[in-house]
């Protein structure tokens, strides 16, 4: 009999995956309140579908959910905008407030507040390019990206996850680095 | 005319409760059993308008009504009075516009629907 | 020529930006972890997944709802008459048909 995991091994499975789910989903809708709706969608998803699973089972359960939710929201985008742009004066506008890496960068230089210490001001700029960079990304490239080689996940497993070919995965990621290193240059980031 | 519209209006709360529901509203709003005395009478009222049709719908039609019921009602009257006005605008656009964002619903509703589908991932069910 | 950069450079402050979330953010994070904690025993999630989008949004405030019941309360008592008779049909109608239209109802619902 496998052990299934318990209500504290999922709070702390899940409090050592927010911030990470947080950030996945950002980069992909670049929306605050759409993302924690994501992540807590996923979340709720794990535990209702998959809480009593072996709690080594949980990580990759747990991204391939995420994944999942993010597309869905893709989709439901789709159809909005097509959906806003024939009415567009019905539509309530409560859920504009985007995301903007500028505003990120703007904000850490005008910051009151002395920065984090763990992230020199430097970083943080730096931080903020990489995730504009990110954020521009193909959504499959960025997905590749984010599963292989910050999730640390093998190309098998990040194939499992994303639903597609490990060959697909390997194509998507080797882009994304390629992507990621045009467009970084382009703005003059030197990585430390 | 008057008259009739007070009476309706004047229904009793007890004409409403659940138990005392005719066996053909109760079959349209089997999915509302549990929570059926704890909605607002507005809304009761409302949600009777509609199931007197019920039994005049067809088999895909009484379906969705079923399907939907419960999500509808735990709407807030604001979302209900949005979604009012969106379906009737909906319905004002060019029949052809109108059929394009049909047809791209459903094509989103199918791929869902496979998705959904095999959205238990094989790889991770071993035991 | 441009060539391509360590990965791993890129996801080292990748993780480092997770330490840089503000408190609000790690506040609502923490509440989507305990309302997903709450779901745990399993039980039949049918409607709870459609409704968990957007839960913030969805959670009526009473004291909107009160108002707006009070406010169709109050129309209805001072009477307009015929003229509300016939809107109510109206209303009757469009509900009738957004719950059987062939159209999801989450396209007509923020």
């Amino acid at each position: 009999m496998v052990k299934l995991s318990s209500s504290a091994e999922l709070s702390q499975f899940l409090t050592s995956v927010e911030r990470r789910a947080y950030k996945h989903a950002i980069y992909a809708v670049r929306d605050d309140h759409a993302a924690l709706d994501i992540v807590q969608d996923a979340m709720i998803k794990l535990a209702e579908k998959y809480g009593d699973k072996p709690a080594e089972e949980l990580p990759m359960l747990f991204q391939r959910i995420l994944q999942n939710t993010i597309r869905d929201y893709y989709r439901r985008q789709k159809v909005r905008s097509a959906w806003v742009s024939l009415f567009s004066g019905l539509q309530s506008r409560h859920d504009d407030e985007e995301f903007d890496p500028l505003d990120v960068l703007e904000d850490s230089e005008n910051q009151s507040t002395p920065a984090a210490p763990e992230a020199s001001l430097q970083q943080r700029q730096i931080i903020a390019l990489i995730e504009d960079a990110l954020g521009n990304l193909p959504a499959r490239q960025r997905e590749a990206f984010l599963l292989r080689y910050w999730e640390g996940l093998d190309t098998n497993e990040t194939a499992a996850a994303m639903g597609c070919t490990e060959g697909s995965v390997k194509t998507h990621c080797s882009r994304a680095v390629h992507a990621l290193s045009v467009s970084l240059k382009a703005k003059g980031v030197e990585l430390p | 005319m008057l008259l009739c519209i007070s009476g309706t209006n004047a229904a009793s709360a007890a004409s409403l409760s659940w138990r005392a529901l005719g066996p053909d509203q109760r079959e349209a709003l089997a999915p509302l059993d549990q929570q059926w005395d704890t909605l607002p009478s507005v809304q009761r009222k409302r949600l009777l308008e509609t199931a007197k049709r019920y039994p005049r719908l067809s088999p895909i039609q009484k379906q969705r009504y079923h399907n939907r019921l419960l999500k509808w009602s735990k709407l807030t009257p604001e979302q209900r009075n949005a979604a009012r006005e969106k379906y009737r605008a909906f319905n004002k656009i060019p029949v052809k516009q109108r059929e394009e964002v049909r047809k791209m619903v459903r094509e989103q509703e199918a791929r869902k629907a496979e998705d959904s589908g095999n959205s238990a991932p094989p790889a991770f069910q071993v035991r | 020529m441009i060539t391509n950069l360590d990965p791993e450079k890129i996801t080292r402050l990748l993780t480092l930006s997770t330490g840089q979330l503000d408190q609000s953010t790690l506040l609502a994070l923490s509440s989507a972890r305990q309302n997903a904690l709450q779901r745990q025993p399993v039980r039949a999630p049918v409607f709870a997944l459609s409704m968990a989008h957007g839960i913030h949004r969805l959670i009526p405030s009473p004291i909107r709802l009160w108002v707006v019941a009070g406010l169709l309360i109050a129309t209805t008592v001072i009477g307009m008459g015929y003229w509300n008779h016939v809107q109510e049909q109206q209303i009757d109608e469009t509900d009738l048909a957004i719950l059987t239209d062939d159209m999801p109802i989450d396209v007509f619902v923020n």
